[in-house]
């Protein structure tokens, strides 16, 4: 059953991670335009994606660090543009989403 | 030495190196005094006290409060004279203060043993990576707000420990700070205090129920709350009555929805995209060390503890950080953006409209509180070596990055679209000889401060380069009202732009009468024209192109003076104070001759005893266009610049008349007569587009000969009740004080 289970969920979180990667980079690259539509897709494969893989806030933290990253590079070498403000704006969601979990994991362990 | 002793040592010392840092900015002799705000308490703290005290009315509720630090400040003037030192000291004490009050947060916040090295070095850290982040504020020209950076971080950790231990001493040292900078806990720093309080009373409230597992102290809380009202009241009271006073600007500013959406939603969409920078806000902006490798150190520490260590206090000190990040940089996803436009709409939100600022001083509290924790999950149970060495790192970083702003660079700005003139001066010594002439003056009128700027400003150069723009210094040190701008001219403004384009002498004279002008103090100076080609001296208004040749330059204000009915009184350097001729001037209170139902009848009229009221105040009486032959005589008293007393002589006179009182209209303006006031045929009006006015009929009043009675502003109550309530609470507090400690030292014999 496990086995079955790990045959389906595997291929479907990699189909995920493509499909997230594919929506952040699109996104970066102006393709959708100034609306939200791409964050709240994002959102929705991520919390499938967590769901299925049991992912922790641990993961969410590692994107948001990523993401922070990524902001910074792009501040030091072309100051507040477009693109920065939007690397900006994907940390920050990440960061509210992992948030969100962390609270959900102290709660779960009765810790809160 | 103990351990937790060696700490505090070093810790003071670094307090005291970052103390005497701003020492070093500053040649001595030399100022920076200009901005909105105006820092003229720098140069003679008692005379701007004197003036803001006088001040009793609903224009000077919202400036009440910087009394007690006024005050402070002429304590402390008396041992530093030199205001270059008043400045670093001023300076200093922000900068040190908000270092140590920051490590002692930490300190306080960590659940683990004080004496653990770690916890030592991540306070010590965080207190300098909060440094570096103040140092992106303004600190040119700087407002009064600027002390939030101290204040915020020092009144949280004193509230902490008043809240965990119950004592009275931290309840003390709260409300000494608080009076002491009663400017930071009074109406100009609503948005900052607003943007604070409430999330550090929430912020310990979960903290005491989540993390410590413990309630609230609500009784010793609730104490303190009216506590600090009550002994605030003498500021906060008058405030509030000026909050809802339905004739003020602030109450309009706060309730009127057209003013809730032309001065904040439309100037929220406009500065939005400028203002609202999430990496500036994260990363420091450009100006604060450039933009190096280094910048990223903070930003990945601040979030790399949520992957090394569970804590519900970085939890919550993460939520914290994520709302005032939302708040400080506005510019979150567009339903973000929609939801933070429809806050306007709740009155009083308005005050957040330049986002960036008024959230900056929680934002990065958090911030470093956030760096902090998150810091010392990296750290903990590391080696002591690790854990020095990485902090070395940190505040090397740190160090190199605002290397700029401890050499005082930020110092080497020009003044707004000037010909590259340095925002700091030394002050002229005949400038100080001119405002102490000036001090003299009778309280007999105001005064026109020469030139004139388009909005309220004085620009007055230094001795040696560098100038002043700013509030006028006639007004909050020579303690003498005046109208150093178009902008303070009100309704009048459009009518003596109209009077100087045409140069027409006689209306410029009238109109200088019924504003109850009587001074000219004017700084002859070319530089202060030549070097400053556009603001503050911009074609009036703002948008349009009216020229004003007489006001170009200092030749065009000669020609002018020569053509009006003045005599020199002083001259020394640059400075002149002239006078109108007696002739001319309208008295502070006075029973014109004639009253017009418009201001262009008055203006051409050849009296200098004339009124005129609205156009629908004349309506239907007798009062207006008939030259009064037997007005009565008139003799006033000012006993304060709230209270007149007067005496009129109206024989057997049985028609009405008017008084006029040349301040600023306002409806608790009151005449009372013979200790009665809203009496039947005493009728108060608006006069001369801006004063206030009486109309008093002799038979309802059923009084002949001689009438006395008082003017008085009943707006002062506010005031006296606020007094009353403050100085009661300080009574009551040192009584109690003064038991507490006589019961301890009892105890201890």
């Amino acid at each position: 059953m496990k086995k079955v289970n790990n045959r389906i969920i595997i291929p479907v979180s990699l189909f995920l991670i493509a499909a997230m990667i594919g929506i952040v980079v699109m996104d970066l690259l102006y393709k959708f335009g100034n609306y939200d539509t791409p964050f709240m897709l994002e959102f929705v494969l991520y919390l499938l994606y967590t769901f299925l893989r049991r992912s922790t806030s641990k993961l969410t933290f590692i994107v948001v660090i990523l993401f922070i990253v990524s902001m910074g590079i792009s501040y030091i070498t072309a100051g507040s543009t477009r693109l920065t403000e939007r690397f900006g704006e994907w940390f920050y969601l990440y960061f509210i989403f992992g948030l969100i979990q962390y609270g959900r994991e102290f709660w779960l362990t009765k810790n809160i | 030495m103990k351990p937790e002793n060696k700490c505090l040592v070093v810790i003071l010392l670094i307090g005291l190196l970052l103390f005497f840092i701003p020492f070093f900015w500053l040649k001595l002799g030399f100022v920076d005094l200009g901005g909105d705000a105006g820092r003229l308490y720098f140069i003679d703290p008692y005379a701007m006290m004197k003036y803001i005290y006088s001040q009793q009315n609903v224009f000077g509720s919202t400036i009440y409060a910087m009394l007690p630090y006024l005050l402070y400040l002429s304590i402390i003037h008396i041992v530093i004279l030199s205001p270059t030192y008043m400045i670093a000291f001023d300076h200093g004490l922000q900068l040190s203060l908000a270092f140590i009050s920051m490590y002692f947060v930490i300190r306080e916040l960590m659940p683990q043993i004080k004496h653990d090295a770690s916890v030592f070095s991540v306070a010590l850290t965080c207190g300098i990576v909060y440094v570096g982040f103040i140092t992106k504020t303004g600190w040119v020209t700087s407002l009064e707000t600027q002390y939030q950076i101290f204040l915020n971080p020092l009144t949280f950790y004193f509230l902490l420990r008043y809240l965990k231990t119950s004592r009275f001493i931290y309840a003390t040292l709260l409300f000494i700070l608080s009076i002491v900078y009663s400017f930071n806990f009074g109406f100009s720093s609503t948005p900052q205090l607003m943007a604070f309080y409430p999330s550090i009373f929430l912020f310990l409230y979960i903290y005491f129920r989540v993390i410590l597992r413990q309630s609230i102290p609500w009784k010793s809380f609730l104490l303190l709350c009216v506590s600090f009202l009550l002994l605030h009241a003498f500021h906060l009271l008058p405030a509030l009555a000026t909050v809802f006073s339905k004739d003020s600007q602030v109450h309009m500013n706060i309730f009127s929805r057209t003013s809730i959406e032309n001065n904040g939603v439309t100037y929220f969409d406009a500065n939005r995209q400028t203002l609202g920078k999430l990496s500036e806000e994260l990363f420091g902006s450009p100006s604060s060390g450039g933009r190096t490798i280094l910048t990223l150190i903070i930003p990945l520490i601040t979030f790399s503890g949520f992957i090394k260590k569970k804590s519900k206090l970085l939890w919550l000190t993460g939520l914290f950080f994520a709302v005032t990040f939302f708040l400080v940089s506005a510019n979150i996803t567009n339903v973000g953006v929609r939801l933070y436009r429809k806050l306007f709409y709740i009155p009083g939100f308005t005050m957040f409209r330049s986002f960036n600022d008024k959230w900056y001083y929680t934002f990065i509290f958090f911030y470093a509180l956030l760096f902090g924790l998150s810091f010392y999950a990296l750290l903990n149970k590391k080696k002591h070596l690790v854990t020095a060495v990485a902090s070395i790192l940190v505040i090397i970083s740190v160090i190199y990055r605002i290397a700029p702003f401890i050499q005082g660079k930020f110092y080497q700005t020009t003044l707004y679209q000037s010909r590259s003139v340095p925002v700091i001066f030394n002050i002229d010594p005949n400038l100080i000889s001119a405002l102490s002439y000036v001090k003299k003056l009778p309280d007999d009128g105001k005064a026109l401060t020469l030139p004139l700027t388009l909005p309220y400003e004085q620009v007055i150069y230094g001795k040696s380069g560098g100038a002043y723009v700013g509030l006028s210094m006639v007004r909050f040190i020579g303690n003498k009202n005046d109208y150093p701008g178009f902008w303070m001219f009100g309704p009048h403004r459009d009518t003596l732009v109209g009077v100087l384009k045409d140069v027409n002498v006689h209306e410029l004279v009238q109109l200088l009468s019924i504003l109850n002008i009587r001074y000219i103090f004017r700084d002859t100076d070319p530089r202060i024209m030549n070097d400053f080609p556009h603001y503050p001296y911009l074609n009036y208004p703002f948008d349009s192109t009216v020229d004003l040749p007489v006001l170009k330059n200092q030749d065009g204000y000669d020609q002018l003076m020569k053509s009006l009915p003045l005599t020199t009184q002083y001259k020394k350097g640059f400075f002149e104070i002239m006078k109108l001729s007696d002739s001319v001037v309208r008295p502070q209170i006075y029973i014109p001759d004639i009253i017009y139902a418009s201001q262009s009848d008055l203006l051409s009229g050849t009296s200098f005893r004339s009124a005129y009221v609205d156009d629908g105040m004349c309506g239907g009486t007798a009062l207006c266009n008939v030259v009064d032959t037997s007005i009565p005589t008139l003799r006033f008293k000012k006993v304060s610049p709230q209270n007149y007393s007067f005496q009129l002589s109206v024989g057997t006179r049985h028609d009405p008349f008017v008084v006029v009182l040349s301040d600023d209209y306002q409806s608790s303006w009151t005449m009372a007569i013979d200790g009665t006031h809203d009496l039947q045929g005493v009728r108060h009006l608006e006069a001369n587009g801006y004063a206030n006015a009486w109309v008093i009929d002799p038979t309802q009043l059923n009084r002949s000969v001689t009438i006395s009675g008082e003017i008085f502003l009943r707006f002062q109550k506010y005031f006296t009740f606020g007094w009353i309530l403050s100085i009661g609470a300080v009574v009551v507090f040192v009584s109690t004080a003064i038991i507490l400690v006589a019961k301890k030292y009892e105890k201890s014999k």
